[in-house]
């Protein structure tokens, strides 16, 4: 039984010898009986016939290749099973340790690491390209309540802020979320969907749809976010700003008066492409409506229309509730 | 057809475009748009720029508003007039001037812009300083440029080496904070009194800093 492992996908390849019904060296000095040229019928067959070689004929083998326990056995046939047995069990053990040695393997090799928390929307923010764009990638939680990993001094050394996420690409370190995200696109340019223009004007409305994003959504969807979600989940025992949280709510609602007059003469914010700039609105977005807010889907036809393309997107489905720790291979 | 820029001389958002205009010495027009008046708000600059912010610029027929995405527009379309103020080639230097900028518009701009709305634009407008809310907005900002102070001690400027947008952002909001009393920008540490005195006295500040000139604005 030969055991390998294939580095280039995640699979564990276990190939066995054919008709080992014998070892190979009693095949050179005599020709094995009738009775045990039948081919092997299970992976514990397999492993149970190198184990232990048949008791009819270990006496007869040149060099000893199993253990000597067919005295323990008071017929062939319970020998035969208990060989099976133990091969069986010594196989699923031995695929469990394998597994855990690829996971480790996975996590040495895989070059691209994201250090944050399945729970913060900037993570997410990073997390729904990673999914969009099937980069692997390992995601290392900052624990950022209890521990506060993120003020140890290795971390700060990082990440000067203080702040999650950051991303280590083979070495080469890079924070704030929107900065990763582009440099993703820009580095993965050809996995999935173009999520940036490049051509003079195009790329310029899309800048403009990303500074309107910053300026007049997730300026006001943070407040409303952190005050009615963020805030009585982490630290419950701050007060709750109503008037902060209803004044963030009523400018947000006076701008998104405008996105409605926007997306009715494009289908997304930079034009009639998704782009990052769209992207960008998922993750305060989606906590609007976990504080109570159905902003987005209330406003008009034309928001309604658009948040629902988005938020609908199998890679924002799958990371906007906890993003998935530890090694991501698509 | 020369450049037109839509705002007002002394705003904030307009100097933004105006430093960048003046940086590569791109030909334009200040259309002044009087803010005290509503004109922001009124239905001919609403069809060009439906939040009622200032500016946006008209070049040849082409509408664009948001000063950052103006300013990376006139640096991409002219990218050989005065100095390149966005890397455009490698990939790695693409990412830290992002990174940069992403700084300037989290770390920054939300507590200086709250500080001077506080101390200076309220009491413009007949309205009160909260002494909390600009107390806490400085307090923070203080603590962020402890940040700043670290990065600025192992690279020039914010997003590499060379100048870029993402330190010239600063200068509208960073050169208010004297005036309305604090003196974050000179006295965090040597690093940000360095890089805030290299960026706050180029040529192309210094001609706009006190009011942006109306009309054509000629570079010969």
């Amino acid at each position: 039984m030969v055991i390998g492992l294939h580095l280039s996908k995640p699979r564990i390849v276990v190939m066995t010898l054919p008709n080992s019904g014998t070892s190979p060296a009693t095949s050179a000095t005599q020709t094995p009986p009738p009775s045990l040229q039948a081919p092997a019928q299970s992976w514990g067959d397999h492993a149970g016939c190198i184990l232990t070689a048949s008791p009819m004929h270990a006496s007869k083998l040149s060099s000893p290749v199993g253990l000597p326990i067919q005295s323990c056995f008071p017929s062939t046939d319970g020998y035969r099973s208990f060989a099976f047995a133990f091969g069986f069990l010594w196989t699923l053990e031995l695929r469990t340790h394998l597994i855990r040695v690829h996971r480790l393997y996975s996590s040495l090799t895989m070059t691209l690491k994201l250090y944050g928390n399945p729970n913060s929307v900037n993570t997410k923010c990073v997390a729904v390209i990673l999914y969009l764009k099937k980069i692997p990638h390992e995601l290392i939680t900052v624990d950022i309540i209890t521990r506060k990993d993120n003020l140890l001094p290795e971390y700060l050394g990082k990440q000067p802020f203080g702040e999650i996420p950051y991303l280590d690409d083979d070495g080469f370190v890079l924070y704030e979320s929107k900065a990763i995200c582009r440099y993703l696109e820009e580095r993965y340019g050809d996995h999935g969907p173009a999520l940036m223009p490049s051509d003079l004007k195009a790329k310029a409305l899309f800048e403009q749809a990303v500074s309107v994003e910053w300026a007049n959504f997730e300026a006001y969807a943070m407040v409303a976010g952190v005050e009615g979600v963020l805030k009585p989940k982490f630290f419950p025992n701050l007060p709750f700003n109503k008037a902060l949280y209803d004044q963030a709510i009523k400018t947000l609602s006076m701008k998104l008066d405008v996105y409605e007059t926007i997306l009715a003469k494009q289908k997304f914010l930079a034009g009639d492409e998704m782009t990052l700039a769209d992207l960008f609105h998922l993750p305060y977005g989606e906590l609007l409506a976990i504080g109570g807010n159905y902003i987005m889907t209330t406003k008009g036809p034309n928001v309604k229309r658009w948040w629902t393309a988005i938020s609908s997107l199998p890679s924002w489905q799958a990371v906007k509730d906890k993003v998935p720790a530890g090694v991501v291979d698509f | 057809m020369v450049l037109k820029l839509y705002g007002n001389p002394q705003a904030t958002c307009t100097k933004r475009v105006a430093v960048v205009l003046y940086e590569k010495k791109i030909p334009f027009e200040l259309v002044v748009i009087d803010l005290s008046k509503g004109e922001h708000k009124a239905p001919a600059f609403l069809e060009k720029q439906p939040f009622g912010q200032v500016p946006y610029i008209e070049d040849d027929g082409f509408t664009l508003f948001e000063s950052r995405a103006i300013s990376r527009y006139l640096d991409a379309k002219y990218p050989n007039k005065g100095p390149k103020l966005t890397p455009d080639s490698d990939l790695k230097a693409k990412a830290l001037f992002e990174q940069g900028v992403s700084i300037e518009q989290s770390n920054f701009d939300p507590f200086a812009s709250k500080a001077i709305m506080e101390a200076i634009f309220k009491p413009m407008f007949g309205q009160t300083k909260n002494d909390a809310v600009y107390d806490e907005a400085i307090k923070t900002l203080s603590a962020k440029l402890d940040a700043y102070e670290k990065i600025l001690a192992k690279q020039k400027y914010l997003g590499g080496d060379g100048v870029t947008l993402a330190d010239l952002f600063h200068l509208p909001y960073g050169s208010l904070l004297a005036t309305a009393g604090s003196d974050l920008m000179t006295s965090k540490g040597p690093n940000v009194t360095r890089w805030w005195k290299d960026i706050s006295s180029r040529e192309s500040w210094a001609a706009i800093a006190k009011g942006i000139p109306a009309g054509v604005n000629k570079f010969d």
